[in-house]
């Protein structure tokens, strides 16, 4: 007896030997994870934010460094080998700091991410100030954020 | 990558989970208000957060959501009589021993027992509120006391002709689905060509600037409510344009629109956790839908599906046939990934993830910043209702409030100062589109 499929009934990958997406075979997926390294730096852009540096400079990390201050002269050699850049703001003085880190990234195809801390909770408010201002030409991702832990996370995600 | 017990707690919504405590505090969408046209319709079987249950629309018209199955000996009310007699109080009546149910789920007669007894009333089926808001029958299934106002969300608060919902069933969890809504970064990959040539894509000034800048920038804010994610690419010189799309926790998304089409989203529903409903409409603030638009959503063009045959809510396109893979169109560029249509475009990806995917696997990016605070507002939110009783973000009806937004601005403006009116569903206002 010849069975004939339903016209919508079209597989095109005959020669695969899993079908896709079954619990069945995601149990059959590589237990290895992916090779991944990042080199990360992150950057206080004022004294607030130094702080916050500090701070997550305590945990452990991989290949991440942390500056507490910004300095245009070493600035170079904190960028070398880095493939990702974090700012972190937490008041509006840090505009100079944010755009020559920027401009070194973008020269050096380094991935920058800018995290405006507002510690007080008024995130929408804090969105349209100075600081955000100032990051966002620089910063691949912009996060207005109440809370610290976020940094954490991020760069834990990203493989910091 | 996220640790394995998170990821636990963020996918598991069955009675119980702290994700499922947290569903259990939203009205969420259960069947689409079509399911059950009329008084008397046939029963049909929902499985939400885990539950089976069954909703009906008894002869008086209410609807009922209730237990699946019959207290007396557990068979599937599906099989139930919606009783239409005139001379029959309304109820749905078990097949087996004719054991019959008002739509709270009150046994109303037991057969088997003397005419004056009054042991029915002594029998309750488990039952939530089922209740039409726009094209969608909406439940709540957390605890009666603490039942908050019904859904507000713009789109079923239009009029009917101006708005349009259609669901489709993806077999994954509900959390990678989700993720695919807020990740707006997808669309110039995936989605390319559905910007040029879908019929309720097609035409937006927006697409080019899509098109024409494949890297773009993020910013995530957070709402009362949940997340604005807005992603600048460049425009014209000086200025960007801004894409910003809305989350509502714990799972409702709005797509930035573009020119004068209709506007869309999803909301994303467990039914168990390795399923989920993925109700999908598109409206207009201001004006009706067309013919043609209403034409094109039923056929499965934008957001929408094609389905499998026999009125079922699977899609055509499903993993059993490949999503009908079409290596030529792909080698042709007409689509990115071989798959036909936006929503079938996501649903294969997401579901090739696996039913669950591991996160403790992932490697995300910077550009994932809004995937990443979206889980850790879930986490916290979670956290917070176990701990302290602490009601999440999404329960407030001002927070549905919100529409998506396409603009350009000059790019020393900030999207969120910028577009604050514009993010506000306010009626006979048209949606801020490029």
């Amino acid at each position: 007896m010849t069975v004939t499929a339903p016209s919508y009934l079209r597989p095109t990958l005959l020669n695969s030997c899993a079908w896709a997406a079954t619990a069945k075979e995601a149990a059959f997926r590589i237990d290895k994870p992916p090779a991944y390294v990042r080199t990360s730096r992150v950057f206080a852009l004022d004294p607030g934010a130094a702080d916050v540096v500090r701070d997550l400079a305590r945990r452990p990390w991989h290949d991440t460094r942390f500056i507490p201050a910004f300095d245009a002269d070493t600035l170079a050699d904190e960028l070398r080998d880095a493939d990702f850049a974090m700012m972190i703001a937490t008041a509006d003085d840090g505009a100079a700091a944010a755009y020559a880190i920027g401009h070194a990234c973008w020269e050096r195809g380094i991935t920058t991410a800018g995290i405006v801390l507002d510690p007080s909770g008024a995130g929408r408010r804090r969105a349209a100030t100075e600081a955000v201002t100032a990051l966002r030409p620089h910063a691949r991702v912009l996060l207005v954020t109440e809370d610290r832990q976020d940094i954490v996370e991020i760069l834990g995600e990203v493989g910091a | 990558m996220l640790k394995q017990e998170i990821n636990e707690l963020l996918t598991r919504t069955g009675p119980g989970t702290e994700m499922g405590d947290l569903f259990r505090q939203y009205w969420i969408p259960a069947l689409l208000a079509e399911e059950l046209p009329e008084p008397g319709s046939p029963p049909v079987r929902v499985k939400l957060l885990s539950e089976r249950m069954i909703a009906f629309r008894d002869s008086a018209g209410d609807y009922g959501l209730i237990d699946e199955f019959c207290a007396h000996r557990g068979v599937s009310l599906w099989f139930g009589n919606n009783e239409q007699d005139p001379g029959q109080a309304p109820g749905l009546r078990c097949a087996y021993h004719g054991w019959k149910y008002d739509t709270t789920g009150q046994c109303v007669e037991v057969p088997s027992e003397p005419d004056n007894s009054t042991f029915c009333r002594k029998v309750k089926l488990t039952s939530y509120p089922l209740v039409k808001v726009g094209d969608i029958l909406w439940t709540y299934m957390g605890d009666p006391e603490k039942r908050p106002p019904l859904p507000e969300y713009e789109f079923c608060t239009v009029p009917s002709e101006q708005t349009y919902t259609s669901k489709r069933w993806q077999e994954c969890n509900w959390l990678q689905a989700l993720e695919g809504g807020i990740d707006s970064s997808h669309v110039s990959w995936l989605h390319n060509a559905g910007l040029k040539n879908d019929p309720l894509f097609k035409g937006s000034k927006g697409n080019e600037y899509n098109l024409n800048d494949m890297r773009p920038f993020f910013e995530v804010v957070e709402s009362d409510g949940g997340l604005l994610v807005g992603v600048r690419r460049n425009a014209e010189e000086d200025h960007y344009y801004w894409r910003i799309t809305p989350w509502v926790m714990p799972a409702f998304t709005m797509v930035p629109p573009r020119a004068d089409h209709p506007v869309h989203g999803h909301f994303w529903v467990p039914i168990d956790d390795e399923n989920c409903w993925v109700f999908t409409f598109d409206y207009l603030p201001v004006r009706e839908l067309t013919e043609a638009e209403v034409a094109a959503m039923r056929t499965g063009h934008g957001v929408h599906n094609e389905y499998e045959p026999g009125g079922t809510f699977r899609p055509l396109q499903n993993k059993d046939n490949d999503y009908l893979m079409d290596r030529d169109a792909q080698r042709r560029g007409e689509t990115f990934s071989g798959i036909r249509g936006i929503a079938m475009q996501d649903a294969s990806l997401q579901e090739s993830m696996g039913p669950i995917v591991d996160r403790s696997k992932e490697r995300l990016v910077s550009a994932d910043s809004g995937i990443i605070k979206a889980r850790r507002k879930l986490v916290s939110a979670a956290t917070e209702l176990r701990e302290k009783g602490i009601t999440p973000p999404g329960v407030d009806p001002a927070h549905h409030r919100v529409r998506s937004v396409a603009t350009v601005l000059p790019k020393d403006e900030s999207f969120v100062e910028a577009c604050r009116e514009d993010l506000v569903a306010t009626p006979g206002v048209r949606q801020t589109t490029v």
